[in-house]
């Protein structure tokens, strides 16, 4: 597979090559993550640094060499609304500021008639759902060139009543008619089988995984039946198997962790990191040995 | 003629003169004196954190480390707010530095203590922690610590002597002196600032200490979030770098306050506990921290 993005992390050819790890950085764990060795990027909150401000904790990753993605929250692709311009501009300025082989953001909206829901919100299935996003993707695309932008799937507790489409044809024809690049949310991926139904393998399969940019690991909790990817809590087992599954299709540029809360100790989160790096070194050589048979 | 005997205008040309000449031949004085100005040519030391503490501030800041890593460990704790006193909460750990072992055995004789106390019992075993900086010369030696310090002083004292006599003569004789009056305040300025900025690190040790924050970074973003994840040498460290502010979670925010110079009775304590929102959200980041005094910061 080739590498979509030239500056990222090289892609790992071999099943035996180091998985390229990455995780998001809060400053709760700065430290933990300062030290680990063996880790190629960072994602970073985008709204945490206004004015493109940046501390000096940040700036070092880029001495060391580690890449930075500056991660959005709040464009709100996939409303009805045209997205603000200023939120794009202030994306990019970060992106600039850090050196940003790519930045990333939801297909997902937050906003709607002046009210703020506050959380990701999923984009009806539908052609007027995915016209809108799309317009508004290629807003922001316009806006942010020459920094490739990566679109994330969400998790979600229900879906809209009418959909047109899957999820797994949806979130193609977004990414084909925008020439995006896709992060894709395994632990969401995961969340959504667990909450909706649905084979969360067979969704991988049919996502454009060679617009791969990087992979989301997260955990959660589940409360009366429901679970929630609230970012403050262990990985789940399954969402670890999932991750192998995802590398014995294809292999992803990057793999990281996101901690938003709740942080553990540090040896525990450097034993999740291990893990996930194990999850993709086992996928990898099932798919070598695959492809020798 | 003496230069008293000048005219104002004339007199106020030359002292303005004076006064802009000494000021800048009195940075340059400590500047120069400042070296080595070059790395050390070997391997730099692993200095512990009280040590860069003492390489920051001086004996004051390797006391208030040493508090600051105690109150970590639940070793001491702070109590009360006028002013606020530390106090023993638990047995003081094998592993203590021989200066928390000093401010432990400080706290323990009293059964409670201020901080000030703590710090005049400590501050004669602190001159240990200098000897490694000495050798490789972060820190002024005491004969060019004692005249870089004076040398300027001396200088303003007898500027400012000059002025108030011309001042006094121009009062005497009926004339104007408001404006060197101000400019009498200006070399005030001046001196005071001298005065009360003793030098302390040389030019080597300064950069020394740069080099450490810009590489440590990460540890003033955790120190001021969560300090709970931090090991106490990362706690002490971070105290030794970027100064109280770091101290700004829960029993370390009742430190904080309790470091503040009193005004009049002092206020509560309170801490402050950061939090995250669920998904998605999470803490913004730390700005850098201010350092600690000395000679002629890079």
């Amino acid at each position: 597979m080739p590498n979509p993005f030239p500056g990222f992390a090289a892609v790992h050819r071999t099943a035996d090559s180091p998985p390229t790890l990455g995780i998001g950085w809060r400053p709760e764990i700065a430290l933990t993550i300062d030290r680990r060795p063996h880790l190629s990027f960072v994602e970073i909150t985008a709204e945490h640094f206004p004015g493109a401000h940046v501390p000096p904790a940040i700036d070092r990753f880029r001495e060391r060499g580690l890449s930075i993605i500056p991660h959005g929250i709040s464009l709100s692709l996939g409303g009805a609304e045209p997205i603000d311009r200023a939120r794009v501009r202030a994306l990019a300025a970060l992106a600039k500021r850090v050196g940003a082989p790519l930045v990333s953001e939801h297909i997902a909206f937050v906003r709607a008639g002046g009210a703020e829901a506050g959380h990701l919100l999923p984009v009806p299935r539908t052609r007027a759902g995915i016209e809108a996003l799309i317009e508004n993707v290629k807003i922001a695309r316009d806006l942010l060139l020459p920094i490739p932008l990566a679109l994330e799937n969400i998790s979600v507790l229900f879906d809209w009543p009418g959909a047109e489409m899957a999820e797994a044809e949806f979130v193609t024809e977004v990414l084909e008619r925008t020439d995006s690049l896709m992060l894709l949310d395994i632990a969401n991926v995961w969340a959504n089988a667990k909450n909706l139904g649905g084979d969360p393998v067979a969704l991988l399969r049919r996502l454009p995984l060679e617009r791969l940019a990087y992979v989301h690991v997260g955990g959660g909790e589940e409360r009366d039946g429901v679970y929630h990817d609230t970012h403050a809590a262990a990985v789940p087992d399954g969402v670890f198997d999932l991750v192998t599954e995802l590398c014995a299709i294809a292999t992803p540029p990057g793999v990281m962790i996101e901690r938003d809360d709740a942080f553990p100790p540090p040896p525990v989160l450097e034993a999740e990191l291990d893990r996930l790096a194990q999850a993709v070194r086992d996928g990898s050589q099932r798919r070598e040995a695959s492809r020798v048979a | 003629m003496s230069i008293l005997d000048l005219r104002g205008p004339e007199f106020l040309q030359v002292f303005l003169t004076l006064f802009l000449l000494l000021t800048a031949a009195c940075l340059v004085f400590r500047w120069v004196m400042a070296g080595p100005f070059d790395d050390h040519p070997s391997h730099e030391p692993d200095l512990d954190p009280l040590e860069v503490a003492y390489l920051a501030g001086g004996a004051k800041s390797a006391i208030d480390a040493a508090i600051a890593s105690l109150v970590h460990r639940e070793v001491l704790t702070v109590r009360g707010s006028a002013p606020p006193r530390l106090k023993i909460a638990a047995d003081l750990p094998d592993d203590a530095a021989p200066l928390e072992l000093t401010v432990y055995a400080s706290v323990a004789a009293a059964a409670e203590q201020t901080i000030r106390d703590v710090r005049k019992t400590a501050a004669p075993t602190t001159p240990r922690l200098a000897k490694r900086l000495e050798e490789y010369e972060y820190l002024l030696d005491p004969m060019r610590r004692t005249v870089c310090h004076a040398v300027p002083v001396v200088t303003f004292v007898a500027l400012l002597a000059l002025g108030f006599a011309k001042v006094s003569l121009g009062w005497w004789r009926n004339r104007p002196v408001a404006y060197l009056v101000v400019l009498c305040i200006a070399a005030a300025i001046a001196l005071f600032a001298f005065a009360l900025n003793p030098p302390h690190r040389t030019r080597r040790g300064t950069r020394f200490l740069n080099r450490l924050k810009r590489d440590n970074a990460a540890l003033h973003a955790t120190a001021t979030t969560a300090p709970s994840q931090m090991a106490y040498t990362d706690l002490a460290l971070a105290f030794a770098l970027y100064g109280p502010a770091v101290l700004s979670m829960g029993p370390l925010a009742d430190l904080n306050e309790a470091f503040k110079p009193r005004s009049n009775g002092g206020s509560g304590c309170g801490g402050s506990s950061g939090s995250s929102c669920g998904s998605s959200c999470g803490g913004g980041g730390g700005g850098g921290g201010g350092g600690c005094g000395g000679c002629g910061g890079d």
